[in-house]
């Protein structure tokens, strides 16, 4: 028999310090309120105000351990809880950016909720377990380079959306679409498992830190490589692919989302527009940015590896697709939901386009900046355009474009605000659609000017030309609110909801006029030594497996790119 | 009637094979301290090829019969057959696993959501032909490129060493897999949380 407990005492085995999992707060913080949304019902009742006001403390809690991380990382990222494991999980400002982001957006979703279902809802704690449940996975799919954990964040993130569309038992449509989410995203996730297990195959290892520096070696000595094992990277990637685009609503595994969107109750549905979309996005990134890291390590750049162009030129593809696929789908739309779905589909798309650019080198630091901005301008606006479209549907039952007619008249302070996020939707200046829009077209301009490469001007021209084909379809819904009339009484919406989303509005118009500038100066903040960006970072450091917890504090964590 | 049977052949069987594979990996697992041969020998490959035959018949008869109780019996010997593919492949933890999980507990939760929520067991499910032919084109499609990378690739041997020892598996995962098998324990609570939401009646 093997004495464990002397073991541990003795620090022969590895057991994770205080310090360690401090920087895994924010994290340790939401389970506790999970918990707490589980047990607290016992006490104080299942009444949505009781868990209101669990779940603020759960957010408090979160934000101020995110508070107190955030110093720690400024100068470059940390990963930890795994000796040898590779980087388990990771946390650098980026990361800390994303929990504030998930944290904003939640605070919103729940004001929402407020507002429009929390006086009828009776079943508030599993809503909130529920949703904090797929906002820990979509924190954690940001902070781990581990293939494991990623694919048990993604299912972390999807399992629990599958169960809110389908929250709302007495409407069948949610449930139809739920069933549609669930065999959509099983499979998906399928495959993906299927591509990791590729991988892991293929290398040996399940750490993406270690997987790409091989990658890139393999991409650049191709006439060495025997075919097959491309044909089985290729496979693998393209799985694994699969189940990242799932998330991202890009074009070929999009079907899902506008009868999800259609289907879910509003605060769902404005929720899974943002934050799931966001959550698979800035994963695939984090992956590029590792693979352009190593790339840059060997000395090769973009240029130099011919296949990490083929990688680049199919996420370029995949965005320009889903780009002019949600523009052209959101035409002939009736639901405003469904409009809206499809928007969200087109700017995936143009988010995406950042994918494409990640490799090419020298403009990574502003990819991440126009990631940032862009998230944070997305989120207002969606939240704005959903959280009306909510106050609209709250009031006449329906969310169809004809129960939008007159809101101008009938409703004035709803139907600015909401004209406000449509116009930031499209990107007309001066509003923080178009900042967003800006330095979108900036990044692939500046890629665009220091590689050369033609089908970088042409995926400029392309965002340019869907924003032009955009205008449209937003435009209709600003178009019956104002210009047709009839004579339909007044709405008497929610003050809390109309106050939401002019905050909104008023955060669109203020970040696109006053505050470029601060902006533009804050978000280097949460851009900085970002993980994989340098090559040091790449190094990984084995660990001895037999050392005293003391020395482990200081070694476990490896605290990379310090310059 | 006939399907009352089919549920206590199903669970009798299940059992007894959980039994046997529980007594081979104790066995195994005190053997595994020793030497280990290498699994190439001809009784091996009659094994390998027997198992084989029967997952893959197994799977097809999933897909092409109608009726949904027979599907779950295929089942049954597809995810067996799985189970002794791991213990002839030295992988002892991960055939229990195999049996505990999918034989034990999805098959018969499977057979269970069958008699529970149809009025018939014999229901017919019937496919129209123009999807079976277009899902069939793309499976066979997805087979064929499939199989063709797969049996060409060059795969890596330099993976860890079978078979690993049930305490270098626990101490994996407590060490290096801590976080993700903690993650594993936070996913069932917020699934079972949702699934016994979804399941409640809503009280009027």
């Amino acid at each position: 028999m093997i004495n464990i407990l002397g073991q541990v005492a003795e620090g022969q085995i590895w057991q994770p310090t205080l310090t360690e999992l401090s920087y895994f707060a924010p994290e340790l913080v939401l389970v506790a309120t999970l918990l707490l949304l589980l047990i607290g019902p016992l006490i104080a009742g299942r009444g949505s105000g009781a868990t209101l006001v669990m779940v603020v403390v759960g957010m408090v809690a979160a934000v101020v351990a995110n508070l107190l991380v955030m110093n720690q990382v400024v100068t470059g990222p940390v990963s930890g809880l795994a000796p040898a494991a590779g980087h388990m999980l990771l946390v650098d400002n980026f990361s800390i950016f994303f929990k504030f982001f998930l944290l904003l957006f939640l605070l919103g979703v729940t004001v929402l909720w407020m507002v429009g279902s929390a006086a009828t809802e009776r079943n508030a704690p599993e809503f909130y377990i529920l949703l904090l449940g797929s906002m820990l996975g979509m924190s954690l799919m940001v902070s781990t380079m581990n293939l494991l954990l990623m694919v048990m964040a993604i299912e972390l993130a999807s399992l629990p959306s599958y169960a809110l569309v389908a929250f709302d038992k007495r409407n069948r449509p949610g449930a139809e679409a739920a069933i549609k989410y669930v065999i959509f995203g099983g499979t998906c996730a399928a495959i993906m498992m299927y591509g990791v297990s590729l991988l892991f195959g293929v290398f040996g290892t399940l750490d993406f830190t270690r997987i790409a520096p091989q990658l890139v070696e393999i991409f650049e000595n191709l006439a060495q490589v025997p075919a097959s094992k491309l044909a089985l990277l290729g496979l693998a990637l393209l799985a694994m692919g699969a189940g990242i685009a799932f998330k991202i609503s890009a074009v070929p595994f999009h079907f899902w989302c506008p009868d999800v969107f259609q289907g879910a109750k509003i605060e769902v549905t404005t929720w899974l527009s943002v934050a799931s979309k966001a959550a698979g996005l800035c994963l695939l990134l984090r992956l590029l940015q590792v693979l352009a890291g190593s790339a840059h390590a060997s000395g090769h750049g973009f240029s130099a590896a011919f296949y990490l162009q083929v990688v680049t030129g199919v996420v370029a593809v995949v965005a320009a697709v889903t780009c002019l696929l949600g523009n052209l789908a959101a035409y002939r739309q009736q639901s405003v939901k469904r409009l809206l779905a499809y928007s969200s589909i087109a700017h995936a798309g143009y988010m995406l386009m950042l994918g494409a650019i990640v490799l090419t080198g020298d403009v990574t630091q502003l990819v991440w900046q126009t990631v940032v901005i862009y998230l944070v301008m997305y989120l207002l606006m969606n939240l704005g355009a959903f959280g009306a479209t909510a106050l609209v549907i709250g009031q006449t039952g329906s969310d169809q474009l004809e129960n939008f007619t007159g809101l101008g008249r009938r409703a004035p302070a709803l139907a600015a605000g909401l004209a406000i996020c449509l116009f930031s939707l499209v990107g007309i200046p001066p509003l923080g659609g178009f900042i967003a829009k800006w330095w979108l077209l900036w990044a692939l301009g500046q890629a665009a000017m220091q590689q050369m490469h033609w089908w970088l001007w042409a995926l400029l021209l392309w965002a340019s030309f869907n924003t032009l084909l955009s205008l449209f379809y937003y435009l209709r819904v600003i178009r019956q609110m104002y210009l047709v009339n009839d004579d339909r009484p007044g709405l008497k919406v929610p003050a809390g909801g109309v106050v939401l989303i002019n905050v909104c509005a008023l955060l669109l118009l203020l970040s696109g006029t006053l505050l470029v500038n601060p902006i533009r100066q804050k978000v280097g903040r949460y851009t900085d030594h970002i993980f994989g960006q340098s090559p040091a970072s790449i190094v990984q450091v084995n660990q001895p497996q037999n050392i005293s917890g003391n020395q482990l504090d200081g070694r476990s964590r490896e605290r990379i790119d310090t310059q | 009637m006939n399907f009352k049977y089919y549920i206590w052949v199903i669970l009798l069987v299940s059992s007894a094979v959980l039994l046997c594979g529980g007594q081979t990996a104790l066995a195994q697992e005190s053997a595994a301290a020793a030497a280990i041969v290498p699994a190439s020998g001809p009784l091996e490959v009659i094994f390998f090829w027997v198992l084989a035959i029967m997952i893959i018949g197994s799977a097809l008869w999933i897909a092409l019969t109608g009726s949904v109780v027979r599907m779950a019996v295929g089942l049954f010997f597809s995810f067996g057959g799985v189970a002794l593919l791991f213990f002839l492949l030295q992988a002892y933890f991960l055939g229990v696993v195999q049996l505990i999980v999918y034989v034990g507990g999805i098959l018969v939760l499977v057979v269970f959501g069958i008699m529970l929520t149809s009025s018939s067991p014999h229901v017919r499910y019937q496919v129209p032909r123009m999807e079976l032919a277009t899902t069939g084109l793309v499976s066979l499609l997805l087979f064929m490129v499939l199989g063709h990378v797969l049996y060409h690739a060059p795969w890596s041997t330099t993976g860890p060493q079978l078979p690993v020892s049930m305490n270098e598996l626990g101490r994996g995962l407590l060490t290096d897999y801590l976080v993700p098998f903690e993650l594993a324990g936070v996913v069932l609570l917020v699934v079972m949380v949702g699934a016994a939401y979804l399941a409640r009646q809503e009280k009027r």
